[in-house]
């Protein structure tokens, strides 16, 4: 049974759209990632989830229903815009949002300093928020959003603000949760956390759904196969018959949709019935940062063009 | 700490106020040292050694000095006091020490004068100490003046302290959370119903106690030492207890109390920042303080517009409706037609600052319209 299930979901702030016709399931254990450029509804779709906004119009249950604080199923919720209690104790602002998911508060207070503890933040638990660096605020907050094991992660942009370390701890550490069974909900602009963290991908565009699959199947359905080589010399112009791009001396590509005709190997016998010495040749798919480019790069510069 | 700090500020001013006690006898008489010349006559040479003077016999000498320091204070009585001013040459100490002699000056004269009147008649009547019984009429019953309106005001002095320091904090408290953008995780958690109520009734209650915690030192300590300093105390006894006023005094306050909260509340879940905030309280607390400007048409003229207005608008109600039970002016009807208002007022005010704070929060179990 899907944790998550929405139908032909919209929202309409007056004459403007946030979200429109928006409709996919998350399984209980399964993750899914929500991309798209700034505007295009992510926030306001994870808002109409948790019932933070009321929706105009279709269906969003959780385990069944709309969403309720007090139902039995725990949200972990790191929203966009985060603040904190600035002058509380990091220990005291974990064990109240520990208590209010149901931890009693030794629980909730074992819990915290374990989270601490993780995240090297264990001296700190006795010190006001307010007095900590910006990323360890931002660790505080996360820790805020694990407390009492919440069945089901909804995390806006979670790493901003973490060094290339930090983010490789967080990233670990979700996983790990999500490998036990945790349902994630993801909306980022990394689209290497993607890759690491989610199975399933939901593109938005200007408030509609652009597609939904796994993240494999976005890579082939939304991006390209690109066939690189090395060589020496010069490409005879035998080779100028293939939509090659050239990138820079020795360098060329040829990019093409997957499945186009076994093309890949009629290029590399091209090269060599032409006497190209080819020093390296591969194939692979875009990643998903080529992925959102060719997506969304056209409608983007057409936008920002607009606007200047 | 503020309590602390206040009964230490009381200790000290007592302390230095017994010192400066100490520099009057038993009759009352200010005494310090000085030196005095008589053309009058009519100094009592005693009265003057008990408070410290010592007569001077060269005017010129003695004027000399005071300027170099060696005589503190001269004070020179005229021939003839009717037409002439008494002369006091000084050398400066302190910021009082003018108003110090000059009454030393005074006293001296008129005690000494007052030594050479035989009849305690026109004694009593020149020192203007003759006493005075007054009895006052209010709709044909005796009126008792302040001693009757003491009580009913207490309340009033209760609503004003109590509405300004919950409201400052409510309206504090708010916007805090919204400024450090803290609602929307919290509301996944808990309804914004209850945690603007859990918040509303929180700081009421904590606010209270702050505020009971600071008063309530310097209230004892002023009963305790207050008259040790020469402080002013009420005169109990006078105190006039009427039932029917206390109980709508007190049930005025706390509904008072109750819309105030309220309708800070309801800006509080608006406003974005504490400084949006405090122009709002500051207009409340002009509101809450108006009928003050027309406590005179209040107590001679209730039937006025003014008035009326006054009494039937909500963020006024409150404060006049305290003021007209004190003035034992107000009707029942007004009265029921007042709090009534005040009533509909907080609760309306309450179920729309709820439905601000939540913004556009999905309501419990009511599922989109599909």
């Amino acid at each position: 049974m899907a944790l998550v299930k929405v139908r032909e979901l919209s929202k309409h702030y007056g004459s403007v759209t946030g979200i429109e016709g928006i409709q996919f399931n998350i399984d209980a254990g399964e993750s899914m990632a929500i991309v798209g450029p700034n505007g295009s509804g992510k926030t306001t779709l994870v808002r109409c989830l948790l019932g933070l906004v009321e929706a105009s119009e279709g269906i969003v249950h959780i385990a069944g229903n709309s969403y309720q604080p007090g139902d039995p199923t725990r949200i972990g919720y790191l929203p966009e815009d985060r603040g904190h209690f600035q002058r509380d104790r990091v220990i005291d602002v974990l064990r109240l949002f520990g208590t209010l998911r149901g931890l009693d508060s030794r629980a909730a207070d074992g819990q915290a300093h374990e989270y601490l503890e993780e995240m090297g933040l264990g001296s700190l638990a006795f010190r006001p928020i307010q007095a900590l660096s910006n990323g360890q605020q931002q660790k505080v907050h996360l820790g805020i959003t694990f407390m009492g094991d919440p069945d089901l992660l909804v995390l806006d942009e979670p790493t901003r603000g973490f060094d290339p370390v930090n983010k490789a701890f967080f990233n670990k550490y979700v996983a790990e949760r999500t490998s036990r069974g945790v349902t994630l909900i993801l909306v980022t602009h990394q689209m290497q956390e993607v890759d690491d963290l989610t199975e399933r991908i939901l593109f938005l565009d200007d408030g509609a759904q652009h597609y939904l699959g796994t993240v494999h199947d976005a890579k082939r359905d939304l991006g390209e196969i690109r066939t690189e080589f090395t060589f020496l010399g010069d490409l005879p112009s035998l080779i100028n018959d293939w939509p090659l791009e050239l990138q820079g001396r020795g360098r060329a590509a040829l990019i093409h949709r997957d499945g186009e005709d076994r093309m890949p190997e009629r290029l590399l016998s091209d090269l060599m019935n032409a006497g190209v010495r080819v020093t390296g040749f591969q194939t692979r798919s875009s990643t998903l940062d080529e992925v959102f480019v060719h997506t969304y790069g056209e409608s983007m510069q057409a936008e920002d063009e607009i606007s200047r | 700490m503020v309590p602390a700090f206040m009964i230490l500020l009381a200790f000290l001013v007592q302390s230095s106020e017994s010192a400066i006690r100490k520099s009057s006898d038993v009759s009352g008489l200010t005494t310090f040292a000085f030196h005095y010349l008589d053309h009058s006559g009519l100094i009592d040479a005693d009265l003057a050694r008990r408070a410290g003077g010592s007569l001077a016999t060269d005017v010129d000498k003695a004027k000399e000095d005071v300027k170099t320091g060696k005589i503190r204070t001269l004070i020179v009585y005229p021939s003839d006091v009717a037409r002439s001013k008494i002369q006091i040459f000084e050398n400066n100490v302190g910021l009082v020490a003018d108003q110090k002699s000059t009454a030393l000056a005074r006293q001296l004269l008129q005690m000494s004068v007052a030594r050479t009147v035989d009849s305690p008649q026109i004694l009593k009547s020149l020192t203007a100490s003759v006493e005075v019984d007054r009895a006052g009429y209010r709709n044909g019953v005796p009126d008792l003046g302040l001693a009757a309106v003491a009580v009913p005001m207490l309340f009033l002095f209760l609503y004003f302290t109590m509405t300004i320091f919950l409201g400052n904090q409510i309206i504090g408290g708010f916007a805090e959370e919204r400024e450090q953008k803290i609602r929307e995780v919290l509301f996944v958690d808990v309804t914004a119903s209850s945690v603007f109520l859990a918040r509303m009734v929180a700081t009421t209650v904590l606010g209270a106690l702050q505020l009971a915690i600071m008063v309530i030192p310097i209230v004892v300590a002023y009963f305790a030492i207050g008259p040790s300093l020469g402080l002013p105390l009420p005169a109990f006894s006078t105190w006039v207890l009427d039932s029917s006023k206390m109980l709508v005094g007190f049930g005025t306050l706390l509904l008072g109390v109750a819309m105030m909260i309220a309708v800070h509340a309801a800006v509080g879940a608006k406003i974005k920042s504490v400084r949006e905030g405090s122009a709002f309280a500051t207009l409340f607390i002009i509101a809450m303080f108006s009928p003050s400007y027309i406590l005179g048409v209040i107590s001679e003229n209730p039937g006025s517009i003014a008035v009326q207005t006054m009494t039937y608008f909500p963020l006024t109600a409150p404060s006049t409706l305290l003021f007209r039970n004190a003035l034992g002016n107000i009707s029942l009807v007004e009265l029921v037609i007042s709090t009534t208002i005040v009533v509909i007022t907080t609760v309306v005010t309450t179920l729309a600052a709820v439905r601000v704070y939540r913004g556009g929060q999905a309501l419990p179990r009511k599922a989109p319209k599909s």
